[in-house]
């Protein structure tokens, strides 16, 4: 009963936890606007906008309604001509100011008198410099009053436009929503690494991640710039380097190993597999002396890192922390009263077998075979330089072991002949 | 009266361990015809390798990484002695790629070696057993690798790790990965174990748990464990974005007349995405020595929105060792682990998360006449925040608290880090508390500190020195201080 009610607890937690994020998904959503301070970078719900250390946040100052241009029929190429040339992302496919002239007359002092109605600072944000007869080329040291700079970084990616378009992908695939914002920016109209993907499979078109991504000259994809470490966020895989991800990253590498090492060196797991020192970034200062308690609480934690390859035994041997006497009565001390019950004593809840069966990682850390065949070998421990301790020795085999014994004496005997003689009678169905 | 608890003394070291060491000489002998055999098969898949992929002249871009870390402090053995520690470890790294010189990296090799010295362990350590003897050189990975052959076949050869459906493997030998046109590939292993001792350049603390470096047979003996050979074998899905699934079979077998199997597993694990943001993964190990399920775990998350994300797990699991180690035997009561966290996003640069766990064992109480909890449980609760300030600047707190099987235990761990000059140097501080009671080990019972602070220069673009003191108070050591330095560097040629 006991059992049935914590699962029906989980199972409730996670419908109600369903439930919530379900409510706050149906709710209106806008992100906040990173780039710059322009009220007309228009907000869209989006799940999740591209990464500022991809496209680095961008200063655009001016006002533009792509929504009007598009309901007019207006091609995207008319004012971006130079997108269908381009073949770095480090291109700025802005028009020049010539561009707009071919719609915009400006006329800076009558701005009612042109068609349509325009003035710089119609597009140029809080520039009100121009007067008559102002010329910017003969004072440019009155920067003050000429137009804000754009500022638009380099993005951290590799980008062929010309390649895209010459096979026929339409802006508007990648450039979704256009017809719906104002400005355009990173965050409201630059695609996500979701949209390549839908192309990027593998099969229409490939999939390494250094196809977009920068790389080192070993193929690995940089993720160390200027304005930060680019790592995944989950959207896309199971992947994202939260602060559970160090427990929970063999699950990635396991379905996957490659994927990793499209970022990291090899290296970067050895460190702490087979490092030779504490990763200061996991374990904390008292861990040496601490972790026992992790340990005895069967953590998953610890064999998430510390998988079945040897880990306790090899720092302990070397450290002294082993039972390399083997003589019991020197043991006592570490564990509680009831822990062993030599003859005549009862067992306790304290009892080492109930330990040993729920978590005997913990005791394989400091024990050795030789401590449990002193009890619970069937044939006399003395050959293997240990005495006796009970006698006869004690069945430590699960009910059902007779089900199962068969494979394991068939792959491996000599598990079964530390215990047992070869023709002990206990070991025939398992022959 | 309890009695002390007391590590063997040298004068005290069995005989068993004395004749382990003894042994150790012949057997390795015994084993170098196989060595001999493997390393010419290494040799050659290597040339072969070569041979076919490498152009007669390239520009080879190669990578050395040395790192060098010198530690010293004092740890406390249980019977009150102390063992000073005073180590040096030097890694080495050497990666040669586009070795084919077309500019597709599709031949490269990668190493790392690594050369301890332990100034701490005296001799006459080394000389009462071979339990104290460690290996000062090691190789810990080294392999040539050749992608995309033929447009669809990837080979490495060397030392290498395998990170599959299974576990994580270290072992010297070779690695097929086909890709079909049908979404998906296959994959096969071959190769020798990498054990502890076996051979001169082997890696410390890598063997199948449950035995260690030498075999306790039913004689009382022990030996050299005979080389182990690895198969594995693999199914996989390829070319599908948020799809991925890896099947793999795995059998390691020693080298002997008696071939006996340490291990034969298979396992499978899955990851796929439902929508934007919610993803299934699981994976489940069936081991055929025992002839059991060892391991299943599934897990969801969500993330409906970027603020909020949700995620729970399921882990059941059944230690399972070495199939030469009598610990198969006694480890059969399953544990069962639920976990659910939930995270919040405010913004880029802060994030909050608190989380829950729930882990029982089921005790059936009609296999044993003795009386025992029918359910064992452990649960435990934790909280935390970050805080990234700007790059190379941020502060967290994590609070965890668990209780029930194992011991009463509260921890905070409170950290940060703040950078300077442009991000060249850093300053990381981090300190926690832990207090602890446990019935079972009331030996450990009691409150723990400790504190950690470190400094970090990043002299050039290539190198970075790193220095770091921690201080630790328990129980059983009320001053405990480590120092750590750490220099790294990586240099293009």
């Amino acid at each position: 009963m006991g059992v049935l009610m914590r699962i029906l607890g989980v199972l409730s937690l996670l419908v109600l936890a369903w439930g919530a994020s379900r409510v706050i998904a149906s709710q209106p959503f806008e992100f906040m606007a990173f780039s710059g301070k322009n009220p007309d970078i228009t907000k869209v719900a989006r799940h999740h906008a591209p990464s500022d250390v991809i496209f680095p946040k961008q200063s655009i100052p001016t006002r533009f309604f792509h929504d009007k241009h598009l309901a007019l029929d207006i091609e995207c190429v008319q004012c971006h001509e130079s997108a269908t040339q381009s073949v770095r992302a480090s291109d700025v496919n802005l028009p020049s100011g010539q561009a707009c002239d071919l719609c915009h007359s400006v006329d800076a002092n009558n701005p009612e008198t042109a068609d349509p109605a325009s003035a710089c600072k119609t597009c140029h944000l809080e520039f009100s410099g121009a007067y008559e007869g102002y010329n910017p080329h003969d004072e440019p040291e009155r920067a003050n009053i000429r137009p804000q700079k754009m500022t638009i970084p380099e993005p951290n990616l590799k980008f062929n436009h010309k390649i895209h378009i010459d096979r026929g992908i339409g802006c508007e695939t990648c450039h979704a929503g256009l017809d719906k914002i104002a400005v355009a920016a990173p965050e409201n109209a630059f695609p996500v690494m979701g949209t390549c993907l839908t192309c990027h499979d593998g099969k229409s078109a490939p999939d390494e991640c250094t196809t977009c991504h920068l790389a080192d000259p070993g193929s690995r994809m940089i993720t160390d710039f200027p304005q930060g470490k680019l790592k995944p966020h989950g959207y896309y895989r199971n992947d994202a380097h939260d602060e559970d991800f160090i427990k929970n990253h063999s699950q990635v590498a396991r379905v996957d190993e490659g994927y990793c090492l499209s970022c990291h060196k090899r290296q970067d797991c050895v460190d702490c597999h087979n490092g030779s020192v504490r990763p200061v970034k996991i374990h904390p200062a008292n861990w040496l002396l601490t972790h026992p308690i992790t340990a005895r609480k069967n953590s998953l934690e610890c064999s998430s890192c510390h998988r079945e390859q040897s880990f306790c035994i090899d720092c302990h041997r070397t450290t002294g922390i082993v039972d390399l006497a083997q003589n019991l009565d020197t043991t006592v001390d570490f564990h509680p009263d009831g822990w062993v019950n030599l003859p005549g004593q009862p067992v306790t809840g304290n009892h080492h077998m109930f330990q040993a069966q729920r978590n005997i990682r913990a005791c394989v850390a400091c024990h050795q075979e030789e401590t449990c065949l002193k009890c619970h070998s069937a044939k006399d421990p003395a050959v293997f330089g240990v005495s006796r301790a009970r006698d006869p020795g004690i069945n430590p085999h699960p009910v059902d072991f007779k089900n199962r014994c068969g494979a394991m004496f068939r792959l491996n005997e000599r598990a079964c002949l530390k215990c047992h003689e070869t023709n002990d009678p206990n070991i025939r169905f398992c022959k | 009266m309890k009695k002390k608890y007391r590590l063997s003394t040298l004068s005290e070291t069995p005989q068993i361990l004395k004749q382990r060491h003894d042994f150790r000489a012949m057997s390795v002998f015994t084993n170098a015809a196989h060595m001999l055999v493997y390393m010419c098969a290494i040799v050659t898949v290597f040339c072969t390798i070569l041979a076919i992929r490498l152009p007669n002249a390239t520009a080879v871009e190669a990578l050395v990484r040395s790192q060098t870390i010198g530690d010293a402090y004092a740890h406390l053995r249980t019977d009150g002695t102390e063992v000073p520690r005073r180590r040096i470890h030097q890694l080495l790294g050497l990666d040669l790629f586009d070795l084919a010189g077309d500019g597709s990296n599709s031949l490269f090799f990668v190493s790392s070696f690594r050369f301890s010295g332990d100034f701490g362990v005296e001799q006459r350590d080394l000389d009462a057993g071979p339990q104290l003897d460690r290996q000062d050189i090691a190789i810990l990975y080294a392999y040539l690798e050749a992608r995309n052959i033929a447009g669809f076949l990837d080979i490495s050869a060397g030392r290498q790790y395998e990170i599959d459906a299974i576990d994580m493997l270290l072992y010297d030998g070779i690695r097929l990965r086909a890709k079909t046109p049908w979404y998906f590939g296959v994959e096969v292993l071959s190769g020798v174990e990498a054990r502890n001792g076996w051979g001169p350049v082997s890696v410390n603390s890598h063997e199948l748990d449950g035995t260690i470096e030498q075999l306790l047979t039913e004689n009382g003996k022990t030996e050299d464990a005979a080389p182990r050979l690895v198969l594995g074998a693999g199914v996989f899905l390829t070319d599908l974005a948020y799809t991925q699934l890896e099947i793999g079979f795995r059998r390691i077998q020693e080298l002997s007349s008696d071939g006996f199997v340490n291990q034969q597993r298979l396992g499978g694990v899955f990851s796929q995405r439902i929508v934007e943001g919610l993803f299934v993964d699981g994976s489940l190990s069936f081991d055929f020595y025992q002839s059991l399920i060892n391991e299943i775990r599934g897990g969801v998350r969500y993330r409906p929105i970027h603020m909020i994300e949700v995620e729970a797990q399921y882990q059941y699991l059944i230690p399972s060792f070495d199939a030469d180690s009598i610990w198969n035997v006694f480890s059969w009561r399953p544990l069962n682990r639920a976990q659910e966290r939930l995270r919040v996003f405010f913004g880029e640069s802060l994030f909050a998360y608190v989380g829950t766990y729930q882990s029982f064992y089921g005790a059936d109480s009609s296999v044993t006449q003795f009386s025992v909890d029918e359910t064992v449980q452990d649960l435990g609760f934790s909280g935390g925040a970050r805080w990234t300030v700007e790059r190379g600047t941020h502060v967290y707190v994590d609070f965890t608290t668990q209780f029930g099987y194992g011991g009463d235990h509260t921890m905070v761990d409170v950290g940060g880090q703040v950078s300077f000059l442009d991000n060249t140097l850093a300053l990381d501080a981090r300190l926690m508390l832990i207090l602890f009671e446990d019935q079972v080990q009331q030996g450990l019972n009691g409150t723990m500190f400790g504190a950690q602070i470190s400094g970090s220069w990043q002299f050039a673009e290539q190198g970075r020195l790193q220095l770091l003191v921690e201080e630790a108070s328990t129980q059983l050591q009320p001053a405990w201080v480590r120092v750590l330095a750490l220099v790294d560097l990586e240099l293009w040629l």
